[in-house]
């Protein structure tokens, strides 16, 4: 293998690898999981292109975060959104958020992240996984989901946040134990 | 609620994009004033990130143990739930889509030739095409015969296209600057982030229909002819032969489209099919309503000047490049417009520098097949440095682009009778500053 070669391998190993983190990050400037994760498979692409622009010994997770922000800026620019002061604020500020306190997590524990989360969901009562499974897996909007189980739009929102802040609390705990 | 209730709402919200100016500003204070503040919020988004994925990316629900809600009775809610989780979202689509390419593109790593069943070749194809298919190869040197495994597959360029056929016998060709992930488990799965898909399918095997997910509608698809165009908010169906049902995916709504109807799923419209439209001789460009359409550098009506297009470089395989601008013309709500013998395109425009232009289109059969390019020159001496000129071209002097000579006995002679899918006009090598102001295709009355 040349070096070249190997360098690719390991640029874009190391850039597969943040992904969970890229998506995070676009999605906090985006505001949609969908439109995020469009951007991160367009900045991969990129990442493909051009990872023998990457410094070896420099952070790649902020080197593929470059990226990613000059991919979403594109995807701003395709759908025409016109970004307003506050908007650009917003985002020079959740760009600083992420330069200083992300960092790669570890892949390991995918597995018992997963299983826990499942344990945890199993903890919910009945009408909260409804809920859940309707905005997750469903896809439904909180209108559709106000509908199906008798409650106002406001309420399907702070439900669903009581509820993701429930599992989280779960989690937390569950896997601080574990450790 | 207390403030740091309040301040994780707001990030859920944000992540949401369910802000509104107030509480972005809000929000935007927050984080440069606080450190702690910036730490939970980068916290949070990622834990709701991984959060969300897990529940998307999860074909087997991680809600389903709950038999209480099998053994309760269904109600018409509970059945159109389920009828939903039986066909994956576009979404958990897109979700895959990522996840196979990203899994294809860390398949460089491993190297190994690609030991994934074969499920369609291609049986015909023009123009740049990048294949990213199982085993992490990216493949840009496609031929006629190349057998694929599911993958993506991207048109690069405005001329591209590319046919495919399953080993059904079922045949789906894109074209121009599409993209199109797919897949064959027993059940075709197709993923058309953006572009042209026209199909002609063979009946599909009882309750495994071919799946189409776009960004704004599923679509079931047993086995007929049809053509499909999706842009970012939108989804254009026609369909010629048989039936396919449409899921809008804004609300749920689906509805069936017959042969010779056509439909647009997208949220601010009503889905609702209607019979394709008789077809027209008559076309006009309107580069004054904006650049929809087009293929080039789009400027606006300004100081006198009309609005206009201006090629764009592109390189070809071979290493050539034109600069080009092109329309597409018989797409989106427009009537279909059918080449009648007699008809000619007049053409105005500008030029820096007088040059050979090259004038084509590209037309299709009534049914959607690809039916060959055809194009004309015209000499460098028929223009003048930095003036406009005008054209009127006669179709008879038309003939076959010459790159698609080796499909010659497939396409018809001349472009008469054929659906204009696009107009286009290029020159050779050398940017001359080819600008379009406006292209007119006048009928033999």
């Amino acid at each position: 293998m040349t070096d070249y070669d190997a360098k690719r391998d390991r640029v874009l190993k190391a850039a597969f690898e943040c992904r969970a983190e890229l998506t995070a990050y676009a999605r906090s400037l985006l505001g949609n999981y969908s439109a995020a994760e469009d951007a991160v498979q367009d900045a991969m692409l990129v990442v493909v292109k051009k990872f023998d622009q990457f410094e070896e010994g420099s952070s790649i997770l902020a080197w593929c975060r470059s990226i990613v922000r000059l991919e979403v800026l594109q995807a701003n620019q395709r759908r025409q959104r016109e970004r307003t002061l506050v908007d650009r604020l917003l985002d020079d500020a959740v760009h600083a958020a992420f330069e200083e306190h992300q960092s790669i997590q570890k892949q390991a524990d995918a597995e018992s992240w997963h299983d826990v989360l499942k344990q945890c969901l199993e903890r919910l009562p009945e009408r909260g996984r409804r809920v859940l499974k309707a905005r997750f897996e469903d896809n439904l909007g909180y209108q559709q989901i106000g509908d199906h189980v008798g409650m106002s739009l406001e309420g399907v929102r702070k439900s669903l946040f009581r509820l993701k802040k429930q599992v989280r609390s779960c989690m937390e705990l569950n896997l601080r134990s574990a450790k | 609620m207390n403030h740091e209730n309040d301040f994780k709402e707001l990030v859920d919200r944000h992540l949401n994009g369910e802000l509104n100016e107030i509480e972005k500003e809000r929000l935007a204070e927050s984080l440069d004033a606080d450190s702690i503040a910036r730490r939970e919020f980068v916290e949070h988004a990622e834990w709701d990130t991984r959060f969300v994925e897990a529940m998307r990316l999860n074909r087997e629900s991680l809600l389903e143990s709950d038999a209480a809600v099998a053994r309760s009775p269904m109600t018409a809610e509970d059945r159109e739930i389920q009828l939903r989780r039986s066909t994956p979202s576009v979404k958990v689509l897109m979700t895959l889509a990522t996840v196979i390419i990203v899994a294809l593109v860390a398949g460089l790593f491993f190297r190994n030739p690609s030991t994934a069943p074969v499920i369609a070749r291609i049986t015909g194809l023009n123009g740049s095409l990048v294949w990213i298919g199982d085993g992490g190869q990216i493949v840009n040197k496609l031929a006629v015969g190349t057998e694929l495994s599911g993958g993506t597959i991207e048109g690069m360029a405005p001329d591209s296209w590319v046919e495919l056929e399953f080993t059904d016998g079922s045949i789906i060709t894109i074209s121009g600057n599409s993209m199109l992930a797919f897949s064959d488990v027993g059940q075709k799965e197709l993923y058309l982030k953006e572009g042209n898909v026209l199909g002609n399918v063979r009946p599909q095997p009882p309750g495994k229909p071919m799946l189409i997910h776009t960004r704004s509608a599923i679509l079931e698809v047993l086995g007929t002819q049809f053509e499909i165009e999706s842009g970012l908010a939108s989804t254009m169906l026609h369909v010629s032969k048989g039936r396919v049902r449409v899921q809008r995916l804004s609300d749920g709504n689906t509805v069936e489209v017959p042969a010779q109807h056509r439909v647009i799923a997208a949220a601010d419209r009503e889905l609702s099919p209607v019979r394709i439209p008789d077809s027209v001789n008559h076309w006009i460009s309107q580069l004054q309503l904006g650049p929809d359409r087009t293929y080039g550098e789009w400027s606006p009506e300004s100081r006198g000047q009309s609005a206009n297009l201006r090629a764009i470089p592109y390189t070809g395989d071979q290493g050539i490049t034109i600069y080009t601008a092109s329309f597409r013309v018989s797409s989106g709500d427009n009537s279909p417009v059918l080449l009648a013998a007699g008809s000619r395109i007049k053409v105005r425009g500008h030029i820096m520098s007088a040059h050979k232009v090259y004038f084509g289109i590209t037309v299709r059969q009534p049914n959607g097949e690809f039916a060959g390019r055809f194009q004309t020159i015209r000499p460098a001496d028929e223009f003048e440095s930095g003036q406009d000129f005008e054209v009127v071209l006669d179709l008879n002097d038309y003939q076959l682009d010459p790159s698609l000579k080796t499909m010659k006995d497939k396409l018809p002679g001349d472009p008469f009778d054929l659906i204009v899918a696009s107009i286009w006009c290029h020159t050779l090598r050398d940017q001359a500053g080819l600008e379009i102001a406006e292209v007119e295709l006048i009928g033999p009355n």
